[in-house]
């Protein structure tokens, strides 16, 4: 599925198109499910759960994008089709996805996403896990019993308490803003923290309040008071996985086979799973092996160990096996990229120096004006195109383009002026017409420069067009961006070292070019040997 | 103006030149006359003007003022690019064509003028042997892989490819060292007498000039103090740095005037 949306045409170099089609078919037969998660850990577990189960019982290869940075870029990756599947909460879907008002039957929560998701998206809420993992709100032992705390209504009576809270929670409608409209909530400071870091804040004293998930493993360790929303605020968040209809009808059994998960799971289970993963440094795989096992779903024979390890476990070369047909259809699509802006950056910057040789009075300022294109930064130029061009490779191509164009207008331009003057004036004064100068004096003596500036430019490409991805171009920018997303070095090597590899060939490739267009003659004496 | 034997082919009037921005003119009312066959040497210091006053003949500059006539024409009315074709010139570093083959090189006018492929072979062999380079041997090459007096003979052969009727050299045996110029005086003198040419010569070494000039033209800041035959330049000096060069000429032999 991955290689299919690599291999649509919107790569338009006939060059490349003809290579691709020589590619071997990469994924033979059934292609892979792959399943997605957010990046904290109960979404990666379910996540991985739901790849074990698919694995073990339809005997279908697994691709895991676990930890995908935030709601919005799942939701994307699910909605184009670069995902089959990732575990949701209702209430995420409802507010954060649909932007509706949130609402407190979490049977009505359920049924609305999935009518909406379903008649805008073709997406299904398929299988509700049993749990819900809302919002809470918690604070410490001390403070509770101090100040008589059980509701969040007894805490908005209290005030000089200190918030710590998530950085989504004090954005999101149905976290902060929301909760203190309801409540009347006064706190004497609210700051912006890391998961982790606001328990410790708390533990310590140096805050009060703090937002929690319902299933979160560090409930187990710390000793909180959680406060119940006694106004009912919190919407309903139910687990859920939600999943494309066009992986359902690719895949026969993935929905009877993901509906064993449904209700597997309460709310303590998956705090203690959490904390397992959390506190217990145990393994992604493992948990989850474990967890599936506990509920029958797969053979008890199966040692944990003998399960698939996560991809981050993994060595880079066999990543690097696995993928290599990506990689050899990124490594192209880069090449293409590269090719077509330099191609066009040449045709149009040489002649241009050689225009402006013949116009002196305008060279200098032409010169610094294409200049200024090169402090643009680099992602900005292609942010330009976008609504000028659209996304994909037409944009990124003459983005890249516009890119390339400045070394090698400079390195024409001074390079024709800079040509032996001697030789320069001697052609003049024996009777050569200024072309005559021009094309058999001047171009020959600047050939190495010109050529020096081509290869400056096609460097600088080669690195740019890592960010063609950014616009749907493809490339390797693509692995660049998704381990980025991912979190994923692994992922971000795999396209960070060939687009170095390349930026290297080709620099000694254009280097051996221009050593050939070096004019004879020019080379150190002893080349060319001495009169005796 | 003295010595106005045979035909002026080449006649300056009234020559003036000042270089946008300058603050004074390179050259003032110069008046000179060249004979044919005649070798006629302009001596002066550097920003004297001579290499400007050089160049209004093959319109390498446009003078700001006066007429430069050549054969009855104006050369303002030429063809820049077929007079320049017809006149030979030689750089003080010989302005060798750096990625060209010395061959190339010899041909380059005669290619302009559109000769056969064979008479230019033929040509620039003989050429070649007049100024005692070994045809087979030194064609071949490129210049960064001659010695400067080499480069300066190849010069002069290229200058004269193309039977030119005037011959301009701006300092051309400037740069090389005392042994080879002095050798290279003598060549010049042998291929004078061989083939005969007509020419100004630019120089900063009076005693160059009495070697090798028929009359000899003093600049001084821009204007032309004396034109005379080198023994009544001697005998009658008509300005006091003429006399001042005269007698470091006598100084310092060859080694050159105000330099």
């Amino acid at each position: 599925m991955k290689l299919a949306s690599a291999m649509n045409p919107r790569f338009h170099f006939p060059v490349v198109l003809s290579l691709l089609m020589l590619l071997p078919a990469a994924g033979r037969g059934q292609e892979p499910v792959v399943v997605g998660s957010k990046n904290f850990e109960e979404n990666r577990l379910l996540g991985e759960i739901a790849a074990q189960l698919i694995e073990d019982r339809l005997q279908v290869s697994v691709d895991r994008r676990l930890g995908l940075a935030g709601t919005q870029v799942v939701f994307e990756a699910l909605r184009n089709g670069a995902i089959d599947l990732y575990p949701e909460y209702t209430g995420t879907g409802l507010v954060t996805i649909l932007e509706e008002e949130p609402v407190s039957d979490s049977i009505v929560a359920l049924r609305r996403v999935r009518q909406a998701f379903l008649e805008r998206w073709d997406l299904w809420w398929l299988v509700p896990l049993g749990f819900e993992n809302a919002y809470e709100i918690a604070v410490s032992r001390e403070v509770a019993e101090e100040h008589g705390l059980e509701t969040i209504s007894d805490l908005a009576r209290v005030e000089d308490l200190r918030g710590a809270f998530g950085y989504e929670f004090l954005q999101r409608p149905d976290g902060l803003p929301g909760l203190t409209d309801t409540y009347d909530l006064d706190l004497a400071s609210t700051v912006g923290m890391q998961q982790a870091l606001k328990y410790r804040a708390v533990a310590s004293g140096e805050a009060d309040v703090l937002d929690v998930y319902t299933t979160e493993g560090k409930l187990l360790t710390y000793d909180l008071q959680l406060l119940e929303d006694d106004r009912g605020f919190f919407p309903p968040y139910e687990a859920v996985y939600l999943v494309r209809e066009g992986a359902l009808e690719e895949t026969d059994g993935l929905a009877a086979t993901l509906s064993l998960l449904s209700n597997a799971f309460t709310e303590s289970e998956m705090r203690s799973l959490n904390h397992a993963l959390e506190e217990g440094g145990e393994e992604l795989a493992v948990v989850a092996r474990r967890a599936l096992e506990e509920r029958g779903l797969v053979g008890e024979n199966a040692p944990p160990g003998t399960t698939p390890p996560v991809r981050g476990g993994e060595g880079f070369l066999s990543e690097v096996r696995r993928n290599r047909g990506l990689l050899l259809t990124w490594t192209l699509e880069h090449l293409g990229l590269t090719a077509g802006a330099l191609a066009a950056g040449v045709l149009v910057a040489v002649p241009l120096g050689l225009a402006l040789e013949r116009r002196r009075r305008w060279g200098e300022s032409v010169v610094r004006a294409v200049g200024v294109t090169q402090t643009i930064p680099s992602l900005a130029i292609l942010a330009f195109m976008i609504p000028l061009l659209g996304i994909g490779v037409v944009p990124a191509l003459v983005a890249l383009w516009i890119y390339s164009l400045f070394p090698i207008l400079r390195n024409t331009y001074t390079g024709l002026l800079g040509a032996d003057p001697d030789a320069v004036e001697a052609g003049t004064a024996l009777g050569m017409t200024p072309r005559q100068v021009l094309m058999e004096i001047r171009l020959p003596l600047a050939a190495p420069v010109i050529l020096a500036g081509i290869r400056t430019s096609a460097v600088l490409v080669v690195g740019t067009a890592t960010l063609a991805a950014f616009i749907g171009a493809g490339g390797l920018g693509e692995p660049i961006i998704t381990g980025l997303q991912m979190n994923d070095p692994q992922r971000m090597l795999l396209g960070a070292i060939p687009a170095a590899l390349l930026a290297i060939a080709v620099d000694r490739f254009l280097a051996w070019i221009e050593a050939r267009v070096r004019p004879r003659g020019l080379e150190d004496r002893g080349e060319v040997g001495t009169l005796p | 103006m003295e010595g106005d034997v045979g035909n002026p082919v080449l006649v300056l009037e009234g020559v003036g030149k000042r270089y946008a921005g300058a603050e004074r003119p390179a050259l003032r009312d110069v008046d000179l006359a060249v004979t044919e066959g005649e070798v006629l040497a302009l001596v002066g210091e550097s920003g004297s003007g001579k290499t400007t006053l050089l160049k209004t003949v093959n319109r390498l500059v446009a003078p700001s003022r006066g007429t430069v006539t050549w054969k009855d024409t104006d050369v303002a009315d030429l063809d820049p690019v077929e007079l320049r074709r017809r006149i030979g010139y030689v750089q003080q570093e010989g302005g060798l064509i750096p990625h060209w083959t010395v061959g190339r090189n010899v041909e380059l006018v005669p290619r302009l003028l559109g000769w056969d492929e064979d008479e230019r072979r033929e040509r620039s062999r003989e050429l070649l042997s007049l100024v005692h380079l070994e045809p087979d041997q030194i064609l071949p090459r490129y210049p960064k892989a001659l010695s400067g007096g080499q480069r300066q003979r190849v010069a002069v052969a290229r200058a004269l490819a193309a039977r030119p009727d005037l011959v301009l050299f701006d300092e051309p045996f400037g740069a090389l060292d005392a042994v080879t110029r002095s050798r290279l005086h003598r060549l010049f003198q042998e291929v004078r007498g061989e083939i005969g040419f007509t020419a100004l010569f630019v120089t900063h070494d009076l005693g160059e000039a009495f070697l090798l000039a028929d009359r000899i033209a003093v600049l001084y800041e821009a204007e032309v103090l004396q034109v005379a035959t080198p023994e009544a330049l001697e005998t009658s000096p008509e300005h006091p740095y003429v006399e001042k060069l005269l007698s470091l000429r006598v100084e310092g032999a060859s080694a050159g005037a105000a330099s």
